[in-house]
């Protein structure tokens, strides 16, 4: 729990859980363990803060929902990412990975300012 | 958002929102604390690592709610308009399935919608929308009454208009303003001298006239100080139309001198585009000096003034009207009590389209009823598709459709009707008012700012939408009221739903007539009326005379040189080829100005507090008379004796010999214009002329020759109509006749020149405007009335062909049962005629205004009315049954 404790970006932490659910249908308990997984518990997502981005991503039809079971039998509302989520996940990681070049690149550099 | 349309139904299931984001919520909580205990932990520190880690449940919910919320406000928008369109396209397919019911369904909407949308358009632009001035309401004019004379609305004289000027408690400023016929000579565009003259609208007014009006010339100023006054430079202020159309715009009118009446002005502004007042081009100022205050008796001046904010016009009223009173006591000399010297205040709109109201508000109402006729149209069109349609609706029902659905998709279906009907209508509305509008461009005023623009078109489009709901709900109930059951039961021939749709039919069949029996009375009432102003006798034969208006300057014309002029004018042009007699005269029936002055009479002593009587004075040459066809009543007209020389002599018509000499003869009496001037003899009484207009009472008029005018009145006058009698078509004779005043005085304007027949026209422009249009509204009503009625009848026949059949069979003989039939139709009808006349009664008392020499309740009128309307519901009736009784009833029994 001694883990660097990073601030997400509003819009980060919606291209994140659009990622996660490009794997397939999620409910929020779901997509939030998958990212500490992958993450190795860096980014601390204040967890509750991910159900006003899927329900805001919901409304902006980028991801619908659908009641199912869980894997222990309880009812969940499971997340699934629509066409033009993934069209958005597209473009939001190729944004993204721009972003962070160039600020490697910066960190990165050899040669001072002339 | 939209999604597939089947999605909306899942939210059939959908239980409450609120209570699936806690399910949503809690399972992320218990199953992160699951996951907590499994590692190790007590349920307890597991529970507070988990809310640790989750942050603010609360707060975190409330957004998730909002959220919420607003998807589902969109969503429930997104099905509505998805719900809508697909009824949209459910009509429209229907509606194309049977394009002959919509054709003319659709047409007969256009008819009443545009006949709507046209008027609308009339009343938007000459009644509601507000005169083009900042605050117009504030506007008023101001008039000089003279009640005792049973005169509301008079001209003003200079010490009047700054009377009412300085009742500054309730007025925030006014100004006073004349007419000013004005002859452009020098300065024009060619600036080639002596270039051609041209007529100029002008009007003199004070400086104040602009600052009221709350106009600022766009270049240049407003008159100031005391420009207008003898000795100062003449000025003048155009409009932009001015500068455009005479000058083509150029820079460089600015400061240029125009000779406008023979005076050279400089111009000192320009008006914005589109500022107008009263139709002037070029405005001279005048100058009112307060310490001279004489003429206290010589009105000619028109005044406007702007209410101070939060005056009401009672209380500007109530103003003047104690100061006319101090007026009264202190000048009685100038206001004898029998007079009844007061003012009046009319808000400005009110003074500019006060006539034209009543006239616009009863082709308003006639417009509804046409509009209501074709309404019943297609509710009875719609009433025999359901007919067709029944199986449909009872398919759908048993399906599991519910009413409410249904009657929402057939409301749709003749809204996009009635849509239709009103796209049409705007079309022939525009066709229509462009047409009415280039026969009759001077019937009403304000009538250049009359468009379909987007107050007209929301209008139409809520009158179609209405119209939609009222002629399809009736129709739309019957069908999905109708038995299910029967309906769908192959050959069930008229359950409980058929015997209301016929209910329907009779009392559509009644309303129709009751309103084309209003709306026809109505028009027929008002085409005979104009009709008889029309052929009013005028007094004077208006056919083959030529008249041609035209003014000389006073700045190279004295009192001589007028005459002079005149009489040389009318030499020449009564030696044109094809003119029989010439004259002259300053005013022509029937639309002349008042020009009264008062009269002293030989030999009476006007009683004290008696108003002297107050003629109009008209100056004529010798021949004026014979021009006009006018009849001599006693003595005689002006000869070859009576000149500038010879003692001054008057002609004068019969209402003012009748009103001054009811017992004697007036021929040999003598009457003076003023204690300076000479006796003028009476030498003739001419026969009454309908000189005011042809619906107004004549007034006491007074001729007197123009050559005698120096010495009879003490002046001349200088805007004269040259009238040619004609032995051809007078129109042929225009340009010969201008060609005449050029070569006596090529610096002179010709203001117009007009055949007599047109002047009497144009006076009559206004009735003939509304005769007209009442008149092809009249025509819709009949028609549309006549093909419904017919329709609903001959529906209804066909209906009972087998009843028919059967008692055909049975041995009922053909005129039995034709009688039977009509005898039904005849009832519906009469009764329809008794509401229609009722109805007619009531609304012609408000057209008792508009009616000339025709009573409201004109017997024949109603009379031939109801019979013309009866014949159609007999022929609407006897047609379809006399083709029943015809067909074999072996057919027959087989139909429907």
């Amino acid at each position: 729990m001694t883990a660097a404790n990073v601030d997400l970006l509003q819009g980060t932490l919606d291209v994140l859980v659009l990622k996660t659910l490009s794997w397939g249908p999620m409910h929020g308990y779901g997509v939030a363990r998958w990212l500490q997984q992958v993450t190795g518990d860096v980014l601390r997502i204040e967890e509750g803060s991910l159900y006003p981005a899927l329900h805001r991503m919901e409304r902006r039809g980028w991801i619908e929902s659908e009641w199912g079971l869980s894997e222990n039998n309880r009812r969940a509302k499971y997340y699934q990412l629509t066409a033009e989520g993934r069209r958005q996940l597209r473009a939001e990681s190729s944004t993204w990975s721009l972003f962070s070049q160039a600020v490697s690149k910066v960190l990165t550099a050899t040669t001072a300012p002339a | 958002m939209s999604g597939p349309a089947w999605r909306r139904y899942l939210r059939f299931w959908a239980s409450d929102a609120r209570a699936d984001l806690d399910d949503e919520l809690r399972f992320h909580v218990e199953a992160r604390v699951d996951e907590y205990v499994a590692a190790g932990m007590t349920p307890e520190e597991a529970r507070a690592a988990t809310l640790r880690r989750f942050g603010d449940v609360e707060r975190l919910r409330r957004r998730c709610e909002q959220i919420d919320a607003v998807h589902e406000r969109e969503r429930r928008r997104a099905d509505m308009w998805h719900a809508v369109m697909q009824d949209v396209r459910y009509a429209a397919r229907a509606l194309r399935r049977s394009p002959a019911f919509t054709l003319i369904a659709v047409l007969t909407l256009a008819l009443g919608i545009g006949a709507n949308t046209a008027i609308f358009s009339v009343v938007n632009g000459v009644l509601l929308r507000p005169l083009p001035y900042p605050e117009p309401e504030r506007l008023v004019r101001l008039f000089t009454a003279f009640r005792g004379n049973g005169v509301e609305r008079y001209s003003v004289s200079q010490p009047e208009f700054m009377d009412y000027k300085g009742l500054t408690q309730v007025l925030e400023n006014a100004a006073a303003y004349t007419g000013a016929g004005l002859t452009l000579t020098g300065g024009c565009a060619s600036q080639t001298s002596p270039c051609e003259p041209e007529r100029v609208r002008g009007i003199a007014a004070t400086r104040d006239l602009f600052p009221v009006l709350g106009i600022t010339p766009a270049r240049g100023r407003n008159f100031e100080g005391d420009e207008g006054r003898q000795g100062r430079e003449p000025v003048v202020i155009v409009t932009h139309e001015f500068w455009q159309n005479r000058f083509g715009g150029g820079p460089g009118l600015l400061g240029r001198s125009l000779t406008l009446n023979g005076i050279a002005r400089r111009v000192v502004g320009i008006l914005p585009p589109g500022v107008e007042f009263n139709r002037a081009e070029a405005f001279i100022p005048i100058f009112i000096n307060p310490d001279s205050m004489t003429g206290r008796a010589t009105n000619y001046l028109s005044a406007v003034a702007r209410r101070r904010p939060n005056v009401t016009v009672d209380q500007a009223q109530r103003e003047l009207n104690a100061l006319t009173r101090r007026s009264n006591a202190q000048y009685a000399n100038v206001y004898p009590a029998s007079m009844g010297y007061g003012a009046t205040v009319v808000s400005m709109r009110d003074e500019i389209v006060g006539d034209v109201r009543p006239a616009l508000f009863i082709l308003l109402g006639a417009v509804g009823l046409v509009l209501l006729i074709a309404c019943a149209n297609v509710a009875n069109l719609l009433l025999a598709r359901g007919e067709a349609r029944q199986r449909e609706i009872a398919v759908r029902l048993a399906l599991g459709a519910t009413r409410g659905r249904i009657l929402l998709q057939l409301l749709t279906e003749s809204t996009v009707l009635a849509l239709l009907g009103a796209a049409g209508g705007v079309l022939l509305a525009w066709w229509g008012m462009k047409t009415l509008l280039a026969v009759n461009p001077q019937a009403i005023p304000r009538l250049q700012e009359i468009r379909i623009d987007g107050t007209v078109g929301l209008v139409t489009l809520a009158l179609a939408v209405l119209t939609g709901m009222l002629f399809g709900l009736a129709p739309a109930q019957q069908l999905v009221r109708g038995e299910l059951q029967s309906s769908l039961k192959e050959g069930s021939r008229g359950g409980s739903a058929s015997g209301q749709r016929q209910r329907l039919g009779r009392a559509l069949v009644i309303g129709e007539i009751a309103l084309a029996a209003v709306v026809v009375i109505g028009a027929a009432l008002l085409m005979r009326s104009f009709w008889t102003l029309r052929n009013a006798a005028p007094g004077f034969r208006p056919e083959n005379v030529l008249a041609v208006d035209l003014a000389v300057p006073p700045s190279r014309y004295d009192p001589q040189a007028t005459t002079t002029f005149y009489q040389q004018l009318v030499a020449r042009m009564a030696a044109l080829p094809g003119v029989r007699v010439a004259a002259a005269a300053s005013d022509l029936p029937p639309v002349s100005g008042g020009n009264n002055w008062d009269v002293a009479i030989a030999g009476r002593t006007p009683e004290r507090g008696q108003a002297a009587p107050s003629p109009n004075v008209r100056a004529v040459t010798r021949d004026y008379f014979r021009v006009l066809a006018i009849a001599a009543v006693r003595g005689r007209f002006f000869g070859a004796q009576d000149g500038p020389s010879s003692a001054p002599v008057a002609v004068i018509n019969e209402t003012m010999a009748v009103s001054l000499w009811p017992n004697a003869d007036p021929v040999g009496q003598q009457v003076r214009f003023s204690s300076e001037l000479p006796w003028i003899t009476i030498i003739g009484v001419a026969r009454d002329v309908r000189s005011m207009g042809l619906a107004e009472p004549v007034p006491m008029e007074i001729f007197v020759l123009h050559d005698q005018l120096p010495t009879a009145a003490g002046g001349t006058e200088r805007a004269m109509y040259v009238v040619l009698r004609t032995a051809i078509d007078p129109l042929s004779l225009a340009p010969p006749a201008r060609r005449a005043v050029r070569e006596l005085d090529p610096l002179i304007a010709i203001i117009g020149v007009r055949s007599m027949t047109d002047m009497v026209d144009l006076s009559v422009a206004g009735p003939h405007f509304t005769m007209l249009l009442l008149g092809v509204f009249g025509a819709v009503a009949f028609t549309l009335a006549a093909i419904g009625i017919y329709g609903i009848m001959s529906y209804a026949v066909k209906r009972r062909t087998r009843e028919i059949g059967i008692r055909m069979a049975l041995g009922a003989r053909p005129g039995d049962v034709l009688r039977l039939v009509v005898g039904q139709g005849m009832r519906l009808a009469l009764i329809g005629l008794a509401i229609g006349i009722a109805g007619a009664l009531l609304a012609t008392r408000v057209m008792g205004r508009l009616l000339y020499g025709v009573r409201p309740t004109d017997p024949p009128t109603f009379a031939t009315i109801t019979l013309l309307l009866a014949g159609v519901a007999l022929a609407a009736s006897w047609l379809p049954a006399r083709r029943a009784v015809r067909t074999d009833p072996t057919l027959a029994l087989r139909e429907e």
